[in-house]
Formats: structure tokens, C-alpha cells, sequence
């Protein structure tokens, strides 16, 4: 069985594994506007297994943003309002952030200009059906009134559509690691390299972030690059992060690992890198094509792609899922419940205790005795456990996150605001 | 039942202890998808998720663990001992006093230390920077070219005769046996951490 069960979009020729409504408010100001929108539709839910919903992405950006932070936030609402995920999504504009730029009227030009901020038109160009409602103009009460409208039709449109055969090439998943402990090193992430590996062979993208967990395994991470163009951008990227990793350290006194880490057994950073880097996969045959920019869209033609983004769980689940990520496959060792607004994040440990108890929260334990005890190699055992699991869950069945309801959804910030 | 000592990579010369390891005791080491490949003999106590040596590792030659160099032992590590940062360094390939000249902190003063006064790691300065944090309690990285008042940063301007290299090899032999008696009472003190 190589192949899942998806929402095909005609128009923008992909594949969603989801077929949500996303509600996206333009600036901070208007998320309690968007939030009592969406509170309409908390309980509603469509498809096979109930797995679509009405999403809310609210945040604390979109206004004020200055030099390149603007163009990673505005990159990180397209991304995430064009994921093959959402079936439509419902802007919710002030009127005054930089991002609420009103959809142009019938007559006006239709060109679009793509240096711009103009977050309707891009859309519309790329596809995605958009609707939209400004709080400046309809106040408060009226906006919420026209919101839920928009959102009742664009539910009884998505309700038609029904799930078709999606070759697994037509798919990315992403790959992320967080709340770590010596099993996540040992076994959860050398497992779901092996996972990268098979998913890979069977001709599917995958992408993995979390720039600053990456340093001290460069000998690996090199070993991977083969295009001269890359390995100059990977370079160029790691250069950057070292000189500022090592400026806080200094100035603030942290250290990594942390002593945390070091009583745990970690004795240096390439021991901790490579626990971490390992997800991305063990084949020597499989190269990192690109490297990527934070929220940057991911190519869907097979193979595996880094992109720039922080250690941090929430923003380098929010950047791949910007790049258009259709799922994310998330170890933890100690577990956290963190999800994604658009897709779901399956949860992955190989520390039973931890599973055993926040049943709720972790999806597959990887049964690690069965290394010991039936010889099996960890590549059997996470082909095994994960594969089957990751397509039931790109096929449609909700993942504990999902379940849980998380709508995590955060943007980046290099400076402070003005 | 679970063997308690897991070697990841075939090329490996250091194995992880999956469970609380007692010393002068023979244990079976499991290699992933081949089985049991032999046995090992502690010579020192190893904490669980530490690693243990599964040959002799020369000192300066690479330590390895999921089939990549993880860094460099700084003394002869004898099989079965444990393998932490009191006996590996990620690089030793750098110029100390070049470093420093470049800009590197060496770290936090404890205290008020007097002009002409020697400044050593733990002593009287609290350093900033990992590499530091295996560098032995009193290590010389320096004399203070001025009065250095307490909490002030320890760098180029106010510190000179910062040597070439800190010569750790030598002292490390001492830490690692104080470190190995810390482990055989039990507590790991990580205060200098």
C-alpha cells in the first residue's frame, strides 16, 4: 500500500490530507474578532473520520514589523492560508496592518504586483479560495455577522468534496524533535531517519528544520550535500549561526549542551547534534537537495530539503507547515501536546514510561524491546510501526493532536517591533 | 530481558548504558540488529544513558558513537570506563591565546582579583563558554593586567599573559580520578557546570 487517500484541488493541482476552513486574522488586533468567528463553528466537523475542521490561526504579528521580519511573517500567512490542507480560508483584516490591503474591485487592475504585501490577491492568485471581512469598515458585531457567513458557505462547499487515490510523491511530511531525553537520541530519531529514508524511496518529499540543533553535526549534514550551490548555502547558513550562537553563549551564559544534558550523559555538541540530526535519515544515497528560507515552499518533487528555522518546537512546526508540509512527524522523550493549525503532528517516542503516561497526547511508541528481545533492527521496527500509522493519519484519521484540538501557529521575529 | 549495554554502529568504540552500571562487572553488549558481540568489563561505575569505553581509546584519536566522531579523547580512556566530558573534547585544535586575542570571553569574575594576580577557571573566574567546562578546577588562562572587579567579563584588555594552550592532558589525569570518585560514591557534582 503506497498510496494515501487525499482532497484533490483541481485548481491548484495538490493534494490536501485535510480539507479544513482556516480562519486567519491579518493583524493581532482583530483575533478576538477571528476567535469569536470561529467559536461558531468549535463543534463543527466533516469527513470520514470528523478529521476537518473550522481553524483558527490566531497570532501577535502582522503590524508593525520592520525590514525583513514583514516579508517572514507575510511569508508565513501565505504559506500557511495556501497549505494543501485548507480547503478556504477567511481573512480577517483590520484595515491598517500591513498585511489588509483590500481585495481589488471589479474594473480595477488585476495586476499583482509580487513584491508586494498584498495578502488577498497573492491568493487569489496562487488559487486558494479567500474571503474576506474588514473590522474598519463592518465594526465589530457586523464583521463577525459577515465572517460566519462567509465560513457557512465555504463549509457546505468543502462538505462535497470527497477523498480520491494520492500517489506518495505528491506528499511532504516534515521532521521535528523536542522536549528530548536520551531515548529521543538513542532510538525515536535514528527511527524516524529510517521512516525519512523508506518514505523517500517511495518517492515522497520530506523537509526538517531546527537550524541551531544541527551545529556540531556538519561532517554529517555535509555528507548528505552533494549540488556545490547547496553546499555553498548550507555553509553559508551554519557560518551565520555559529557566530551568533556563540555571541549569546558568550554574553549570556548559556551553554550548549546545557548541564542539563551533561548530567543525562551528553558530553559534547556533535554527540547531541548527531542525536538530534539523525531523523533526517541514514542512506548515504540521499541528498539534501536545497536549503530553504524560514516558511519558504517546499518543492514537491521528491527528496529532502533543510530549511532555516529556530530549535524551537512551535516555529519550526509553523515554518514547515508554511512550506506547504501536508503532516509533521515530531519525536519527543519527555512529550509535549504541541500540533499544528493546517496539519497533523504525529508524536513519537521511544520512552515508555512517558507514553504510558500522557496517553492522550504521544501517537506511536516505538517498542524499543523489540530490538533486544526479536532482533529486530530499528529499520524494521519503524518501517513497521511508523509507515502504516503515517498513512492511516494522511488518509484522514485524526492524530492525537488533532483530537486534543491544538491549533498551534506562531511567526518568527528577528528584531523587535516598532 | 534487556541487555544494559547498546552499541548503535559496528565502527563504534564506545557503547550507551541502557541502565546503572556497577564497576568491576561483566555485561553483555548488544549491537542493533545483531545480538549479543561480546562482553565488556567495567572498571568504573557508569550512570545510566552514559557511555562506556569498549576498547582502548589513544588519547587525541576520535571517540566514536552513532558512526561519527563525537570528539577527541584527551587521555588514554581503558575499556570499560566511562566516556564523559571529563575525558573527551570536541576539538583541541585552536590557539587559546589567539582566541582570546580575537575577542573571546573568558568568562565572569568571582571575585575582586588585584592587578598581577593569576586568574584561574573556578578559582576566581566563572567561565562563559562550553569549551570551558571540562577544564579542570584552577586551570591558569592568564594574569589579570589590572584590577578586575567582581562580575566584570574576564577578556582581551584586562587579562594578559594568556598562554598558547592550557595544557589540560596533564591535569584532566587528576580530574578524571577525582571524577571517578565522584562516581563511585554516587554524587556527580556538576557545581563547576
Amino acid at each position: 500500500m503506497d498510496k494515501c487517500l487525499a482532497y484533490y484541488r483541481e485548481k491548484r493541482k495538490v493534494y490536501g490530507v485535510r480539507n479544513h476552513v482556516l480562519i486567519l486574522p491579518t493583524t493581532f488586533c482583530v483575533n478576538n474578532v477571528a476567535y469569536r468567528i470561529w467559536s461558531h463553528f468549535a463543534e463543527e466537523k466533516w469527513g470520514e473520520y470528523e478529521e476537518n475542521k473550522v481553524v483558527l490561526a490566531s497570532h501577535d504579528a502582522g503590524c508593525c514589523h520592520v525590514g525583513f521580519d514583514r516579508e517572514v511573517a507575510f511569508r508565513t500567512f501565505l504559506g500557511v492560508a495556501s497549505n494543501p490542507n485548507v480547503y478556504g480560508v477567511l481573512l480577517v483584516s483590520l484595515g491598517c496592518g500591513q498585511f489588509c490591503k483590500p481585495p481589488l474591485k471589479p474594473g480595477e487592475d488585476k495586476k499583482v504586483n509580487l513584491m508586494s504585501f498584498e495578502l488577498y490577491d497573492r491568493l487569489v492568485k496562487r488559487g486558494v479560495k479567500v474571503k474576506w471581512v474588514n473590522v474598519q469598515e463592518a465594526g465589530f458585531e457586523k464583521a463577525v455577522k459577515i465572517g460566519v457567513k462567509h465560513v457557512e458557505r465555504m463549509i457546505k462547499e468543502a462538505r462535497k468534496l470527497e477523498r480520491v487515490e494520492c500517489p506518495l510523491d505528491k506528499i511532504v511530511i516534515g521532521v521535528g524533535n523536542g522536549a528530548s531525553d536520551p531515548t529521543s537520541g538513542l532510538f525515536a530519531n535514528p527511527a524516524v531517519g529510517h521512516l525519512v529514508d523508506y518514505f523517500i524511496e517511495k518517492g515522497g518529499t520530506v523537509v526538517f528544520s531546527q537550524s541551531t540543533e544541527v551545529l556540531g553535526a556538519e561532517e554529517y549534514l555535509f555528507s548528505k550535500v552533494r549540488r556545490e550551490k547547496t553546499k555553498l548555502k548550507l555553509k553559508r547558513l551554519l557560518e551565520t549561526l555559529i557566530v551568533f550562537k556563540e555571541g549569546l553563549e558568550e554574553y549570556l551564559g548559556v551553554s550548549d549542551p546545557t548541564p542539563g544534558n551533561i548530567e543525562s550523559g551528553i558530553s559534547t555538541l556533535a554527540e547531541k547534534s548527531l542525536g538530534t540530526v539523525l531523523k533526517i535519515g541514514h542512506s548515504r544515497k540521499i541528498e539534501i537537495k536545497d536549503v530553504l528560507s524560514f516558511a519558504e515552499k517546499v518543492p514537491r518533487n521528491g527528496g529532502l530539503y533543510f530549511m532555516d528555522g529556530p530549535g524551537e518546537d512551535l516555529l519550526a512546526i509553523t515554518g514547515i507547515v508554511a512550506g506547504g508540509a501536508h503532516a509533521v512527524i515530531f519525536t519527543t522523550g519527555l512529550g509535549t501536546p504541541i500540533g499544528s493549525v493546517v496539519a497533523p503532528v504525529i508524536k513519537v517516542t521511544a520512552n515508555k514510561e512517558t507514553f504510558t503516561k500522557l496517553a492522550d497526547i504521544i501517537d506511536v511508541y516505538i517498542p524499543v524491546e523489540k530490538i533486544f528481545e526479536e532482533k529486530m533492527t530499528l529499520k524494521e521496527l519503524a518501517v513497521k510501526v511508523l509507515y502504516d500509522y503515517l498513512l492511516k493519519i494522511l488518509s484522514g484519521e485524526p492524530c492525537k493532536a488533532e483530537k486534543l484540538g491544538q491549533m498551534d501557529f506562531g511567526v518568527r521575529e528577528y528584531w523587535m517591533k516598532l | 530481558m534487556i541487555p544494559l549495554v547498546y552499541k548503535i554502529n559496528p565502527v563504534d568504540n564506545v557503547a550507551t548504558a541502557l541502565s546503572d552500571l556497577e564497576k568491576f562487572k561483566k555485561y553483555e553488549v548488544f549491537e542493533e540488529g545483531k545480538g549479543i558481540v561480546g562482553e565488556i568489563e567495567t572498571k568504573t561505575r557508569v550512570p545510566k544513558w552514559y557511555k562506556v569505553a569498549l576498547v582502548k581509546i589513544p588519547e587525541e584519536s576520535p571517540v566514536l558513537k552513532f558512526g561519527y566522531s563525537i570528539g577527541l579523547a584527551v587521555i588514554d580512556i581503558e575499556p570499560g570506563t566511562v566516556v564523559h566530558l571529563t575525558n573527551i573534547v570536541l576539538s583541541e585544535d585552536y590557539s587559546f591565546a589567539e582566541l582570546v586575542e580575537r575577542g573571546f570571553i573568558i568568562g565572569r569574575a568571582l571575585v575582586n582579583i588585584d592587578k598581577g594576580d593569576s586568574v584561574r577557571i573556578g578559582k576566581n573566574v566563572k567561565p562563559l563558554h562550553p569549551a570551558f567546562y571540562s577544564a579542570p578546577y584552577g586551570t591558569k588562562v592568564g594574569i589579570a593586567a589590572k584590577r578586575i572587579l567582581e562580575d566584570e567579563l574576564v577578556r582581551l584588555g584586562n587579562i594578559i599573559d594568556v598562554p598558547h594552550k592550557l595544557g589540560w592532558n596533564e591535569k584532566y589525569r587528576s580530574l578524571v580520578k577525582e571524577f571517578y570518585k565522584f562516581l563511585n560514591t554516587g554524587v556527580m557534582s556538576m557545581s563547576r557546570v
